[in-house]
């Protein structure tokens, strides 16, 4: 299982940290049926319109004997096949009966064989569907035959069977019906079923006791109703359907009652006398039908929409549009392999300057500020960690310094200068002009990174052709494509070069990740949590190979990460952020030997690591304030063991201190005397041992 | 003479099968005790085995041989019934704390749901009941009408504990309670769990693959490798004095956030694949 993101999010769920999107994606698909309530659904237009006019049908027919002009069976032979008229306002049939009257009461058989249908399906399929799924093994394998057979039985030989049987009703021809759309409804609901019960709190249920009908009818059926109403919905329309077309070969409703089908039926026998008489009965049942299947589909896109942006497929699609576009960053007319290094102007000493950049993101309550006034450089071959908690906005400043803000964001202020040339803001062609800019990405889950669809081998050298002049030759960019797995410590290049990405462990496909950002020679890789989702030792693994590239190549890293353990493995600076603004700038070997934030310091004394067994690990009491609720003064001044009055007052300017340091804290003398009894108390007792 | 274990884990293997091959053997031969209020930590990395160690405990998976002695009774095979009188003094916590809790309920009912299993308590007595255990775990009482949603992966996780606990088990598998949390909301969790088992007598098995927080919780830990215990013994002892190769390297990943540490972990790594190779 892949751990859910190694940066789970720390704010409320209501206001969501875009940093924490994509770990967002698994509440908001859970409380998907929920939230798309009946309310819900009917904002829109499209579920609007149909829900009202079936509505509006509905009872317009069980009302017919308070609203029809006429009765159902009036007859009027001096007024026959008359077209509309004040007096009869969808005109007469070939017995001179009032059409709209006969429409109206009709309707009532429609949706009462209607209803029969839906309610047989309904109470059949959902309890076997449940069962089947949940229960799996000999049960579901057994339900599975029977339904598979009976999918391919002929319905309407059965239909027609169940009319002679019974005779000639509506009713068992309902029924019937119902029985046949038991296994499509079935299968519905079994996958459902297997789906929501691989849920751990299916597990949890079963752990604390609960009998196996218990935990269907308590977790698992309330999240089927979603797609048996869709489903259901659809059932509904073609279920009218059959009944017009049963009542066309002659079959339901004895004559002279009307149904909507018989009334087509007689309409197509006068067609070319009466070409008026098959609109009426026609049309409403062509737009029933309609409006059934559109309130199925809005149901289910609603239930689709909540989670929008937040599906796995979406996700990998937008992380490659990250791989993709960093791509063309890095996109240069070189020759591959030569190192573009030391070609900073001297003017900017810094390979990326990231000055006072502040992001916005649109949700649902308005356009948020989610990172502000971030500030700071990363050098030509120094690897520089950008740390902190979920929702802090670290992934967000990372995309952002790619041209690509998430969630639909923008750069609302402040510069991002790579190699002296302004990035930001810019348009996507204009990314292509930057020429050797040399940037390159990689992504925290690599197999989602990579697209499943091509071999290891096609995607690199896809990557390769991109950041290659000309049209090279097929086995040089072969060969190059083998030298950079190679490079990237693969074993076995040749057989890894023809994989699938399913095909290679998470480990593998974080090297193919590498190599294919290492096509282009970038001078800069960000890399945003490239080793939380593999397990330790591949971990190092990957950290080794990232400290062995940036030390040949001289390659700048900028690590997003929240893993103090990996910042002091491969990076010399840290830039903490918290609440969307950097706290603390210090080399790394400073910072954990003394931070100068306060948050950076109570962060640090959480790591269990740092902790011997008895002790009480530091908390930090409550969470991250979500973007919209930043206080005025200083972020962290409600969860501060240290903040006073005037930490909460105003905001707090960055404060550069000696030693290239620099913190958001007005305390910082008193920060430092707590750490000195703090780390002397600790270490007495270990001296004395 | 030594007291009987609360757990006592024998010979115990799980396969799972596969079509056309060999069944996938997931626990081989596990065996391990745990004594009433303590915790050991069993790690391992993906794949190695131990989640499924925890599944068979619970009666999730259905082990195929080998003996779970649970309070001196064998609780391997038993039925589903047989199962459900022991499952309110052997309780889990999961790792995700999105998927572990069912959205569609409320956080009373969802914590109140074992008492109606294992007790004969009426609604009231048992909203009263799982009130408490809420205030226990650090949330308000505001939170037993709100869904799931309105939570955070720290306090959702806590919601898990209090469903566990509610019913006052001797024993909690925890399968990767903190992996999917921040670092702060890692140490209020853990900080409850230790608090907790102080104060109830709780044993634990505390599944994780991070070397750094089994440390901190477990008395004793058994190391897992393909589903195999390679090392077992005193917390301080594993840590300190690793005998077992993949032990070794698992101590040698583990990232410090020491950089002289962490330079010396490299060279340690370096020299055990040379040394493997």
């Amino acid at each position: 299982m892949i751990p859910v993101g190694g940066e789970p999010e720390g704010g409320q769920m209501t206001a969501s940290p875009p940093g924490g999107a994509a770990q967002l994606a698994v509440p908001a698909e859970q409380a998907a049926w929920r939230r798309s309530s009946a309310w819900q659904v009917l904002r829109k237009p499209a579920a609007f319109l149909p829900v009202i006019f079936l509505a509006g049908i509905i009872v317009a027919c069980f009302a017919a004997p308070l609203i029809a002009p006429y009765g159902p069976v009036t007859q009027n032979l001096t007024q026959i096949n008359q077209g509309p008229s004040w007096q009869h306002l969808l005109g007469t049939d070939t017995l001179g009966r009032d059409v709209l009257s006969r429409l109206l009461y009709g309707g009532q058989a429609s949706f009462i064989g209607v209803a029969e249908a839906m309610a047989v399906a309904v109470i059949l399929a959902v309890p076997i569907g449940l069962a089947s799924g949940y229960l799996q093994g000999r049960t579901d394998t057994a339900i599975s035959r029977v339904i598979d057979v009976l999918m391919a039985v002929p319905g309407i030989i059965i239909l027609l069977m169940a009319l002679s049987v019974f005779g000639n009703s509506l009713t068992p021809a309902m029924i019937a019906l119902g029985v046949l759309s038991v296994p499509s409804l079935a299968r519905v609901v079994r996958a459902a079923t297997i789906q929501v019960s691989s849920e751990l709190y299916v597990a949890a249920a079963r752990v604390v006791g609960l009998k196996p009908r218990q935990v269907m009818r308590r977790h698992i059926l309330p999240r089927v109703v979603g797609p048996v109403v869709v489903t259901a919905s659809i059932l509904c329309g073609g279920a009218l359907l059959v009944q017009t077309g049963l009542a066309f070969l002659g079959f339901g409703v004895r004559p002279p009652n009307p149904s909507w089908g018989s009334m087509v039926q007689e309409a197509g026998t006068v067609l070319y006398v009466d070409s008026w008489l098959i609109w009426p009965s026609g049309l409403i049942i062509a737009l029933t039908v309609l409006s059934f299947i559109l309130i199925g589909d809005a149901i289910r896109d609603s239930a689709q929409l909540s989670r929008s942006g937040q599906t796995p497929a979406s996700r990998r699609a937008a992380l490659r549009r990250a791989e993709r576009a960093a791509a063309r960053v890095s996109e240069a007319p070189r020759e591959p392999g030569q190192p573009q290094h030391g070609e900073a102007s001297p003017a900017s000493p810094a390979l990326l300057e990231v000055t006072d950049l502040s992001v916005v993101i649109p949700t649902t309550d308005g356009v948020k500020t989610v990172v502000e006034k971030v500030s700071f450089s990363v050098a030509a071959g120094e690897a520089v960690a950008l740390v902190g908690e979920s929702g802090c906005g670290k992934t967000v400043t990372a995309l952002s310094i790619l041209g690509l803000p998430p969630g639909g964001g923008h750069i609302s202020g402040g510069s991002v200068r790579f190699r002296g040339t302004r990035i930001d803001n810019l348009p996507d062609a204009d990314w292509r002009k930057l020429r050797g800019s040399g940037i390159s990405y990689i992504a925290q889950e690599p197999i989602v990174s990579l697209d499943p669809s091509y071999t290891v081998g096609n995607q690199l050298i896809e990557m390769i052709r991109l950041h290659t002049s000309g049209s090279p030759r097929k086995a040089a960019v072969t060969t190059t494509a083998l030298e950079l797995l190679a490079r990237c410590g693969i074993a076995q290049p040749r057989e890894v070069f023809r994989l699938y990405p399913h095909q290679i462990s998470g480990g593998m496909a974080q090297r193919v990740s590498i190599a294919r950002a290492l096509a282009g020679n970038p001078q800069l890789l960000i890399a945003d949590e490239p080793t939380t989702a593999l397990d330790v030792t591949i971990q190092a693994e990957i950290l080794d190979l990232l400290h062995d590239l940036q030390a040949d190549s001289a390659m700048s890293v900028l690590f997003v990460t929240h893993d103090w353990g990996v910042v002091a493995d491969i990076c010399s600076k840290a830039v903490v952020m918290y609440a969307g603004q950097v706290v603390e700038v210090s080399p790394v070997a400073d910072v954990l030997a003394a931070a100068c934030h306060p948050y950076t310091d109570a962060l640090l004394r959480a790591n269990p690591h740092l902790a011997e067994p008895g002790d009480r690990l530091q908390e930090i009491a409550g969470s991250v304030p979500p973007p919209g609720q930043w206080p005025v003064g200083c972020r962290f001044a409600r969860r501060c063991a240290l903040a006073t009055d005037e930490c909460a007052a105003k905001p707090i300017p960055i404060k550069q201190l000696t030693g290239q340091r620099a913190t958001r804290c007005i305390r910082t003398d008193e920060l430092a005397a707590l750490q000195h009894t703090k780390d002397g108390s600790r270490n007495a007792p270990a001296a004395t041992a | 003479m030594r007291q009987q274990p609360l757990l006592s884990v024998r010979g115990l293997s799980v396969e799972f099968k596969r079509a056309r091959r060999q069944p996938f053997r997931a626990v081989d031969n596990v065996s391990f005790d745990i004594d009433q209020g303590q915790t050991l930590g069993l790690v391992g990395e993906s794949g190695s085995g131990k989640s499924t160690i925890g599944n068979a405990l619970l009666g999730l998976v259905r082990p195929t041989a080998g003996t779970v002695l649970f309070e001196g009774r064998d609780i391997a095979s038993l039925s589903a019934a047989e199962r459900r009188s022991i499952s309110g003094r052997l309780q889990v916590v999961f790792q995700d704390p999105y998927s572990s809790l069912n959205p569609s309920l409320r956080v009373g009912q969802i914590i109140s749901e074992p008492l109606g299993v294992h007790t004969d308590l009426d609604q009231r007595q048992r909203s009263r009941a799982a009130a408490e255990m809420l205030e226990r775990v650090g949330l308000p009482p505001s939170a037993m009408t709100r869904y799931p949603a309105a939570f955070s992966g720290g306090q959702r996780q806590r919601i898990a504990i209090a469903r566990a606990l509610i019913t006052r088990p001797h024993m909690v598998v925890c399968d990767e309670p903190v992996s999917g949390l921040d670092l702060s909301a890692q140490a209020q969790v853990l900080n409850l769990l230790k608090d907790l088992q102080a104060e109830m007598g709780l044993a634990m098995l505390f599944i994780s693959h991070d070397l750094a927080v089994v440390r901190y919780v477990a008395g004793q830990i058994a190391v897992l490798l393909r589903g195999k215990v390679v090392e077992e013994g005193a917390t301080a002892k594993v840590n300190s004095a690793p005998e077992h190769p993949y032990t070794k390297r698992l101590l040698a990943a583990s990232p410090a956030p020491n950089p002289a540490a962490q330079q010396r972990a490299r060279e340690l790594r370096r020299q055990l694949q040379t040394a493997s190779a």
